[in-house]
């Protein structure tokens, strides 16, 4: 069938559940049931859309999940063999002609905008592939996604359970992005990268309004492309939808599209045979007009596509603990915020992708890893490197990592490319080469250039195109091997005249051991970028690595009519690098004023001549009465109350980290365990919460939304935890609530529990056997003081 | 060709009005001074969110029929009961079900800000509530324009988790109006909607006159909501 394609169009049939409806589908009924129902319906349209000349018929199994059938008495299985087995009696004898199983959206979100893991996800598609295999279908069509993360846990059950030929379809907005936010380059990067030998756009618009789409995905892939939009856009006549093409204008685009490069066709919404027969007719005596647009180095989030190209882009190197105590002490506390704090500002200060590495010898890594690429994708959309020198955790990340990742790193020894190169593969991620092998770093550029010659060509046998190689030709010293500094640079040239890669580095090691490291860093990171390096791996909150950085690409034309230079330098804007000046004011002002920028400033000026303790008895803990009296007595509202409180917190991260340096051991009275409750994704409350009792002093881990009751008895049982605190916004997660709290009891943990959340009241806290209810922040703090001090 | 209809929109280009008092009573304002910071906290987030909101929605009209399960919304699978959307339904010969949402973008920037800057993190979230109440009156508006044509008044929008209807009807719901294929929008198994900026809604086609709102002893948050304990309404103001 693939083959085929080289010579001749390929063509599916139109919609099902336009069909089911004119035959009396009710709205909302499930379209799967009438398998089992009416199968003489399902094979009479099947029969419709094959006389019209469809190559391909859909079956009838887009929503045949465990989910949807939950409230059923269908199972997967047998609804899946039964549309496969009408779609067979419908083909009868044909030479040519193929069944598809068709794959839709699961209807509940993944996480973390859901509630659903990847494994289930995973699962669910898995069962059902499992069961078209075995039915016999000719190949696998997951269509209409919206979401890309989905996408890719459809993807992984398909290829890990089937040798099938597997063809996508994503459903995008108007604006040419898909419900959850994926662009068309980062769709084509992705499921690329994945292995699917078609893939393309469905639904979303009208044949005219596609266009826009199409032309972007003929831009940037190699594979066959598949459209099947709906026919037009819906009119409303009569108080009854009707879609405004007519089969003759729908074939005219679908024509236009042929031209284009496009070579598999159906059709979406509101379209029936009439319409398949009419573009086939269209597309007579028209041949298949393939293309093949230049291949690009991407990494890309869910949202978002980095390519590699003339403009320098930088890759964010801070979350490493190596060398960081505060980065290491979040990492050993689980103090995922902390983390997400430091990503967050490395996007905003500059760096295109970040580097992640959790490598710490006390902690799991594995989960680390994962917890910290889920949670720093939930934020940002900046696409991450997966930094480890683990095969296990590089595969566990690069599987649950939502697009295409970048991972570090391979090298030139052969067990290197062994471990990593099938991961890179199947994942289809970037990877940073090191110009390193079973001899150790090479002293010579020649040296380095055959090491990164030899992995290239060695990752040709594992399928990996040239341009997922991204090699990182390795920075020594310059104060223990001086004379070879310049070796590594040299490299560059050599090996991007020879190949299509792009290269890395990381710079800071140049200068490790001397004085004035700065000068040292920026000006090699100058030279570097003079050599050809394309993606410097390096700290963005950098002022004087970022300044070199914009000097560079204002001299090297990248930065045209020096349009970022001027807005950062030029006079109006030049903020970053003045300090404001305010009028001098005491910690307790700077707190019940709410001066957020203010409080570390003035914290760290304080501790010169006080201990912490002083601060917070002589300025913090007033200061936050006053600001809590004022609330009550309604002189401010929440947002000012809130503002002020992080304020105080500035004040104690200041304190904090001043701690850290001393090395003084925080003691601990006893922590509070917060978590807004399985199942329900409501944590504002639960946030303001946590705020408020940090500024008390209270040490709080925080769990997170949607915790699983396990682990919050897992960590009652492993931390010191003196009081839980649960919240719930919903009735029915209130259930989970109860749940959470027996499931402790159960486990004869005697922590007494506090909950909270908009549908709580002192009777439900009662019933469901809370030790207390806390209407507000306040109550909680009361509430902690009498348990904890 | 069956009686049941949709009207989709993507309006994400429309700019609805966000009311700062409304983003203000959200945030528990009760004529408090307002300092300059805050104020234009509130003034910089309303103009965000309107920026950021891929607005979408979907609504169907259908035929109802009373039944002893509850009302049948004919040639679909929804079944309304209790005995309170019983009340509000009373003279009604036709429903409009909505869904409306704000989309995912507004939910990521919601986040981002409670990790970095909670109060902005909170203001943000009132200001996507406002929001997403502006755009259910606007497909209101155009659902009355229609009940109008065909001779009809409206009740006020119903929502599942309202009185003694169910929020377990959620799927349902969306299930009838496609609405994730059409606007993107989908529901938990807890029946928590996600994007969390959605709503979804019940409206009469009535030939009496409209009625008041029934207010607040209605509703089940009655108890603990801080609405009806400072001012006795909520929307019903």
């Amino acid at each position: 069938m693939l083959n085929k394609l080289k010579e001749n169009f390929l063509f599916f049939d139109g919609a099902m559940g336009t069909m089911l409806q004119s035959a009396g589908l009710k709205a909302g009924e499930l379209p799967e049931s009438y398998n089992i129902k009416n199968p003489h319906i399902i094979y009479s349209i099947h029969k419709q859309y094959l006389k019209a000349g469809s190559d391909i018929i859909t079956t009838n199994t887009f929503g045949a999940n465990r989910l949807k059938l939950k409230d059923t008495s269908l199972s997967v299985e047998q609804v899946i063999y039964s549309a496969v087995d009408i779609g067979k009696k419908a083909i009868e004898y044909r030479d040519e002609k193929y069944i598809a199983l068709s794959i839709g959206p699961i209807g509940t979100l993944l996480k973390p905008l859901g509630t659903l893991s990847f494994q289930d996800a995973y699962e669910i598609f898995q069962e059902q592939i499992i069961a078209g295999v075995k039915a016999g279908v000719d190949l696998i069509l997951i269509e209409t996604m919206a979401d890309l993360y989905e996408i890719k846990a459809a993807i992984l059950a398909a290829k890990e359970n089937s040798n099938l030929p597997i063809f996508c379809t994503m459903t995008f907005q108007d604006g040419t992005r898909t419900f959850t936010g994926t662009d068309v380059i980062t769709m084509v990067s992705v499921l690329e990268g994945l292995g699917v030998d078609a893939l393309g756009v469905n639904c979303s618009t009208g044949p005219k309004e596609i266009q826009v789409i199409v032309e972007d995905i003929l831009k940037y892939t190699q594979l066959p492309i598949i459209v099947q939009p709906n026919a037009g856009l819906p009119k409303i006549i009569e108080n009854k939808t009707y879609y405004d093409l007519s089969p003759e204008d729908f074939s005219k685009e679908i024509k236009s599209m042929a031209k284009k490069g496009v070579t598999i066709f159906g059709g979406c919404c509101g379209t029936t045979p009439e319409y398949i027969r009419s573009m086939k007719s269209k597309l007579k005596g028209l041949k298949p007009n393939i293309h093949l647009p230049t291949r690009l180095t991407t990494a890309t989030s869910a949202s978002k596509t980095i390519v590699f190209d003339d403009e320098v882009k930088i890759i964010g190197e801070r979350i490493n603990p190596t060398g960081k105590k505060n980065l290491e002490v979040a990492l050993k506390e689980n103090n995922i915020d902390y983390i997400l704090k430091e990503a967050i500002l490395q996007q905003e200060t500059g760096s295109h992708i970040l580097d992640i590495n959790v490598g710490l010898p006390e902690i799991d890594e594995k989960y680390m890893m994962v917890k910290v690429i889920s949670e720093i994708q939930s934020v940002l959309p900046t696409p991450l490197q997966i930094d480890s020198s683990k095969k296990e955790v590089i595969e566990a990340a690069a599987r649950i990592y939502n697009g295409k990742p970048i991972i570090n790193s391979v090298n030139g020894k052969k067990s290197s490319m062994d471990d990593i190169f099938p991961i890179v593969k199947k994942y289809g991620a970037l990877v940073i080469a090191l110009t390193l092998d079973e001899d150790g770093i090479p002293t010579t550029a020649e040296k380095r250039v055959e090491i990164a010659t030899n992995i290239i060509e060695y990752a040709k046998k594992y399928e990996i195109p040239e341009e997922n190689i991204l090699i990182d030709p390795l920075v020594l010293t310059a104060s223990a091997e001086q004379e070879s500094v310049l070796e590594t640079l040299r490299s560059i040239p050599l090996i991007k005249s020879k190949y299509n890669v792009k290269i890395v580095l990381g710079t800071s090691n140049v200068s490790f051991g001397l004085p004035n490291r700065n000068i040292l860093n920026t000006t090699y990171l100058a030279l570097a970028l003079g050599f050809g390096l394309d993606a410097p791996i390096t700290d963005s909150t950098n002022h004087a690595l970022m300044d070199t950085i914009r000097a560079y690409k204002v001299l090297a034309n990248q930065d045209k009519n020096c349009q970022d230079f001027l807005n950062i330098y030029g006079s109006s804007n030049n903020v970053k690098y003045e300090h404001t000046s305010y009028a001098p004011m005491n910690l307790d002002e700077i707190i019940i004023k709410g001066l957020k920028e203010e409080a570390n400033r003035k914290t760290r000026e304080l501790l010169n001549n006080l201990s912490s303790i002083e601060i917070v008895n002589k300025f913090m803990i007033p200061a936050l009465d006053i600001v809590g009296e004022k609330y009550d007595s309604q002189e401010i509202f929440l947002p000012q109350l809130i503002r002020s409180a992080e304020t105080a917190k500035e004040a104690f991260e200041a304190i904090k980290d001043h701690m850290t340096r001393e090395g003084v051991e925080k003691t601990s009275t006893g922590k509070i365990l917060l978590a807004t409750v399985q199942g329900d994704i409501h944590d504002i409350g639960k946030n303001i919460v946590k705020l408020i009792l940090e500024n008390y002093g209270f040490d709080v881990i925080d769990l997170g939304k949607d915790v699983p009751i396990q682990t919050v008895v897992d960590t009652v049982k492993n931390q010191n935890i003196k009081l839980v605190g649960l919240s719930a916004l919903m009735t029915t997660t209130v259930k989970n609530m109860e749940d959470t709290i027996k499931a402790l009891k159960r486990e004869g943990l005697n922590v007494p529990v506090v909950v909270g959340g908009a549908v709580l009241t002192p009777e439900y806290a009662n019933m469901i056997e809370a030790d207390y209810y806390a209407k507000d922040a306040k109550d909680a703090v009361d509430i902690a003081k009498e348990i904890l001090q | 060709m069956s009686n049941y209809h949709f009207y989709k929109n993507n309006n994400s280009n429309k700019n609805l009005n966000i009311d700062k008092d409304e983003v203000l009573r959200y945030l528990g304002y009760k004529n408090n001074v307002i300092d300059e910071t805050t104020d234009s906290i509130i003034d910089s987030s309303i103009y965000e969110i309107q920026k950021t909101s891929s607005m979408n929605y979907v609504y169907a009209i259908f035929n109802i029929e009373e039944t002893n399960e509850g009302i049948l919304l004919n040639n679909s699978i929804i079944k309304l009961t209790g005995r309170d959307i019983h009340e509000h339904l009373k003279g009604s010969q036709k429903v409009a079900v909505m869904a409306v949402t704000l989309g995912f973008q507004v939910e990521q920037k919601i986040k981002h800000y409670s990790i970095t800057n909670l109060t902005k993190g909170i203001i943000l979230d009132a200001c996507a509530t406002a929001m997403v109440e502006e755009l259910c009156n606007y497909v209101e508006k155009d659902i009355k324009a229609l009940a109008i044509k065909s001779g009809y008044n409206i009740t006020h929008r119903y929502s599942p988790g309202y009185g003694d209807l169910p929020i377990s009807i959620q799927p349902d719901i969306l299930n009838a109006l496609n609405a994730q294929r059409l606007i993107g929008l989908t529901v938990t198994d807890n029946f928590i909607l996600l994007p969390r900026k959605s709503v979804t809604a019940i409206i009469g086609f009535t030939k009496e006159k409209p009625r008041n709102k029934e207010g607040c002893l209605n509703c089940n948050l009655y108890e603990n909501c801080q609405f009806s304990k400072e001012r006795g309404l909520c929307h019903a103001k």
